[in-house]
């Protein structure tokens, strides 16, 4: 069989329709080597001047019937669609071999340690730790709208953030659930979320031009659409503002200068995601600050108390023995 | 004052508290209503040089004392500059730093002001505030004052997530050396209430959990409401390491009691800082970062991989039981018991294998999953992503023997980690 040459729509990372190629990549019987894999993103930045051009693909051929039924483990399914959100173009070929080999070793599905379950799992654990960090580092700006409702839902709290890996829509949960009730947007460069808390319904929403197919009501019993649109810029979002000045403030004034240890935070906050914290500004000058003042500290003479101290009554305590 | 001033003098004065963890409490989210949740582990949401995350917002009510703990910046006799926080800045400070996503809740600590109960109605006035009026679903960690009124300790618990007494030192003599107002006996004893109320609270639950109740037709109530949960984050403690003259196994044992005797969530360690304004009785020194570290990696073993307080710190010289400052307390057992290993990642059980230095608990799952369907080979340990050198003298499996390496004098000296050489200090 020829090898073929696929591109997936967008960023690739839509599970439903990965799933289908493989399916019919696996009744064609195309082995994993044969196969390449495009995205109609990635093509738009570097194209491959071999891919066909993006379309209806091969797919839309009748697939004859599977030599055997494809099976797979459904823990190994939600995985797959996590690995997916990672950014490496390799990905959906290793998932494919990972799919493939499955099906001809049945013992590699309890394989750890084999080495594309390592990576597959590495790349899991990149996305993971993704949304972990944009669940951390997404700092919302409050921006008053002329707009804003006297409801007790306050202005519009916007986000800028740059995230790696195509995360966006898996860390939303927990914006929702968190501020259900204040009304937020999340802007990245490749897509923008907005929560509407008090929308009754999805279609409540297209006067403000949101498209239905790209708005979703997460809740059963309560109101708030949560939407998603084109992607954005730094400048969209609101500047830093005196709130703010006072997060500086603590930032700052937490920190102890005599436990300097700069490669442990290094590797907890990467600095890929300094430019969007404000506070990163300060680290420099703190680092820089903190050997001489822990070396203040430590030079200057012991004082002596300049308030008159209350003549308090002790507790009497008991003579300690050793 | 000015806020941000007094913003700033009240962080200062929280910095020395080691505890910045907000996980473990029950799940929540403002979908019914209010602002916030709380997943089943923290967040952390920014970090400082010092390598220490800020999860909460981490200050206190007021940095005015009148308490003399030689140790503390905040006590009576020292010259720093004082700052008092109303209920309502603080309630507010922590909804604007939580609705920009800056923190997952509050850690709320007060010098002792005209009284203990004073004090403590203060910090529940806070809680309260944050929970009842505002529907707060964030982290509240309260610094419990040991001699408050019982009923106050009671009420703090159904705000907070998590209750807090420091245990200071590890040693009564050191506590009635440093900290005179302090008593040891208060201490255990208001930790004890603590513990009582979180087992009364959890067991209540369950219990209602279980039982149903006898409804009318068509009532959906098939269960009577569950009591409000005390504390769902447990209680944890602080113990400040080198200010007075205990050693490593004082530490570990009185940790040891504190976990199997009022299940404590955590033991915090925290180096003894300098502080500007240190009282005289205190020498000056920099702070035995790494004595630290290795208390943290001992509390670990106890916690997590079934090691006993006596096996972690034997009796070393001049009868002083001390982690060693060159090797992680995992490595340094394993080097003291060589006859032990190697171990066979084959055969060997999970307690074992545990033992490994280098080997975490997810490591050792991995390996315990896989060797179910196939014996493990020497690629496989590359393939743990787990420190090489440390692993492989302790270790064989197919493909894979330390040969003589286990005998090789100087096995120990080879394992020392490059880096700055750590400096026990010297107080006494």
């Amino acid at each position: 069989m020829a090898a073929q040459t696929l591109i997936l729509p967008g960023d690739g990372t839509d599970f439903a329709h990965w799933r289908s190629v493989a399916r019919w990549l696996w009744s064609q019987q195309v082995p994993p080597e044969q196969v390449v894999w495009h995205t109609e993103d990635g093509q738009r930045e570097a194209p491959d001047l071999f891919a066909p051009p993006p379309g209806p693909s091969a797919l839309a051929a009748p697939a004859s019937s599977p030599e055997r039924p494809l099976t797979v483990p459904r823990a190994w399914l939600e995985q797959a669609e996590h690995c997916l959100l990672h950014c490496d173009p390799d990905r959906f070929a290793l998932l494919y071999r990972l799919l493939w080999r499955m099906q001809h070793e049945p013992a590699l599905r309890h394989d750890l340690l084999d080495a594309d379950h390592v990576q597959m799992q590495h790349w899991i654990k990149a996305v993971r730790r993704e949304v972990h960090k944009t669940h951390a580092f997404v700092r919302f700006r409050p921006v008053a709208l002329a707009d804003d409702p006297v409801d007790g839902a306050g202005p519009l709290h916007v986000a800028w953030f740059e995230p790696v890996h195509h995360i966006v829509h898996a860390a939303a949960p927990f914006f929702v659930k968190r501020f259900a009730n204040m009304r937020w947007a999340i802007l990245t460069p490749r897509v923008s979320l907005r929560w509407w808390p008090d929308a009754p319904d999805v279609a409540a929403l297209a006067a403000q031009g949101v498209e239905p197919d790209f708005a979703l009501k997460p809740f059963k019993a309560r109101p708030g659409v949560l939407s998603w649109g084109p992607g954005a810029s730094a400048e969209d979002a609101p500047a830093l503002d005196a709130g703010e000045g006072l997060w500086l403030t603590y930032y700052a004034h937490i920190f102890n200068p005599a436990r300097l240890k700069v490669a442990a935070m290094c590797k907890e906050m990467p600095r890929k995601y300094w430019h969007n914290l404000p506070e990163t500004q300060l680290i420099s000058p703190m680092i820089q600050a903190a050997q001489a003042r822990s070396a203040a500290m430590l030079a200057n003479a012991p004082t002596t108390p300049q308030r008159k101290l209350p003549q308090r009554e002790l507790p009497r305590k008991p003579a300690v023995k050793d | 004052m000015e806020l941000q001033t007094k913003l700033a003098v009240l962080a200062d004065a929280a910095k020395y508290d080691a505890s910045c963890s907000s996980s473990g409490s029950a799940k929540r989210n403002a979908v019914g209503g209010g602002i916030g949740s709380t997943e089943g582990s923290g967040i952390c949401h920014s970090y400082t040089p010092d390598g220490r995350c800020i999860s909460l917002l981490k200050i206190l009510l007021t940095n005015f004392c009148i308490y003399d703990c030689k140790y503390c910046i905040n006590r009576v006799s020292s010259n720093i500059p004082r700052a008092r926080f109303s209920v309502a800045e603080v309630v507010d400070l922590t909804l604007d730093f939580y609705r920009r996503n800056c923190i997952e809740g509050l850690f709320l600590s007060s010098g002792i002001i005209r009284s203990s109960n004073y004090t403590m109605e203060q910090l529940v006035g806070v809680a309260r505030t944050l929970r009842l009026t505002h529907g707060f679903k964030g982290y509240i960690h309260l610094k419990t004052i040991p001699d408050a009124d019982p009923e106050l300790l009671a009420e703090a618990g159904l705000y907070a997530d998590r209750l807090s007494i420091n245990i200071e030192l590890p040693t009564v003599q050191g506590l009635a050396q440093l900290a005179p107002e302090k008593s040891s006996a208060t201490i255990h004893q208001a930790m004890g209430q603590l513990h009582d109320h979180i087992a009364t609270s959890k067991a209540e639950r369950k219990e209602a959990s279980k039982t149903s109740v006898v409804s009318m037709p068509r009532s959906c109530r098939t269960r009577p409401t569950a009591p409000k949960a005390f504390a769902p984050g447990g209680q944890s403690t602080q113990m400040i390491v080198g200010a007075d003259g205990a050693d490593d196994g004082d530490i570990i044992v009185t940790s040891s009691r504190l976990y199997t005797g009022y299940r404590l969530r955590r033991v915090y360690y925290s180096a003894f800082s300098p502080i500007p304004d240190a009282t005289a009785e205190l020498p000056l020194i920099a702070p035995p970062l790494v004595r630290e570290h290795r208390l943290y990696q001992a509390d670990w073993l106890m916690r997590f991989y079934g090691f006993e307080a006596h096996e972690i710190v034997p009796a070393g010289a001049q009868g002083k039981r001390m982690l060693s400052l060159e090797h992680d307390p995992k490595l340094a057992w394993a080097l003291a018991h060589r006859e032990r290993f190697p171990v066979d990642l084959n055969t060997a059980p999970r307690e074992m294998l545990l033992r490994v230095p280098g080997l975490g608990v997810g490591s050792v799952d991995k390996l315990l999953a896989v060797r179910r369907f196939r014996q493990l080979r020497s690629a496989d340990i590359e393939r743990l992503r787990v420190p090489m050198s440390k692993v492989l003298p302790f270790v064989e499996c197919l493909g894979w023997s330390p040969g003589r390496r286990l005998d090789d004098p100087l096995l120990a000296a080879k394992l020392v980690q490059p880096m700055a050489p750590p400096v026990q200090a010297s107080l006494f």
